[in-house]
């Protein structure tokens, strides 16, 4: 079996946030149990954006994008440049989305990677309703 | 079913019962007269959820379903494999246990939580390090 590239890349990033969701989450905790640096507080929003966005939801999202039925013999998931663009802007909407949580960041940054994550994540339910057939129809 | 993808999933099915547990306790009325108890249970319960239940059955399909490069194994290094969930979960207990205590009980529970942190560092990054392969290698 081989990953669709936009499969594997999604299942990739949800990963890599893992790393870094447990990362900052160990930090904020040992920070609790032995006062590291009062400064440290503020990484939690950022660790509750990749756990949830980049982790849990990119790879629920990747998985159904992979095993939800197929029904076109060419491009049987859809077309992949345009779902390559919207993990692009998923991406760039977490990026930005944790930029925005800190002081130095333009004001506009935390509405403009809300959007692309809308976007991104919006583009690609549309693709899995498309998908979704009963049985024998 | 590998074996690691069943302990993975049995225990994230009884970290859901806990965290379920907890939820009920906290919802019926009354518990509020035990509220510093519930307060501090809130970070545990929400990491029951979210590591305990949510990302070990995660973890525990992606062990069984992800591609391999062999038919044979389901890991590279099954014993780093085994030593992750082991981590995670060892882990994960520990918090269950300190995190609940008044702030400033003993110097010691301090060091725990931090125990408990590199515990569960270290096994999620073995676990995904394991994974990682397989998603790029296939």
């Amino acid at each position: 079996m081989k990953f669709h590239p936009v499969i594997r890349w999604m299942l990739g990033f949800s990963l890599f946030y893992l790393v870094l969701g447990f990362t900052l989450g160990s930090l904020l905790l040992i920070h609790k149990g032995i006062n590291l640096h009062p400064l440290l507080w503020n990484l939690r929003p950022v660790h509750i954006e990749i756990t949830l966005w980049g982790f849990i939801t990119q790879l629920a999202v990747g998985v159904g994008y992979g095993i939800f039925p197929r029904y076109r013999a060419r491009r049987p998931r859809g077309n992949p440049a345009a779902h390559t663009v919207l993990v692009i802007l998923i991406n760039l909407g977490i990026v930005l989305t944790i930029l925005g949580s800190w002081n130095f960041a333009p004001d506009w940054t935390p509405a403009v990677g809300a959007a692309a994550k809308a976007v991104g994540f919006g583009g690609f339910a549309v693709t899995l309703w498309t998908r979704m057939r009963p049985y024998r129809v | 079913m590998p074996p690691l993808t069943r302990w993975y999933v049995k225990c994230a099915l009884l970290y859901l019962a806990a965290a379920l547990l907890i939820g009920v306790g906290a919802a019926v009325p009354g518990s509020w007269q035990l509220g510093p108890l519930f307060a501090r249970l809130r970070p545990v319960y929400f990491h029951l959820f979210l590591v305990g239940w949510v990302t070990q059955f995660i973890l525990g399909v992606a062990n069984w379903l992800f591609p391999r490069a062999g038919r044979q194994h389901f890991n590279h290094h099954p014993a780093l494999a085994w030593t992750a969930f082991g981590l995670i979960n060892t882990g994960l207990i520990l918090r269950i246990f300190l995190e609940p205590t008044p702030p400033n009980t003993a110097a010691w529970i301090g060091w725990g939580l931090a125990l408990s942190a590199v515990l569960q560092w270290s096994g999620g990054l073995l676990a995904i390090l394991q994974l990682g392969r397989r998603v790029w290698q296939a």
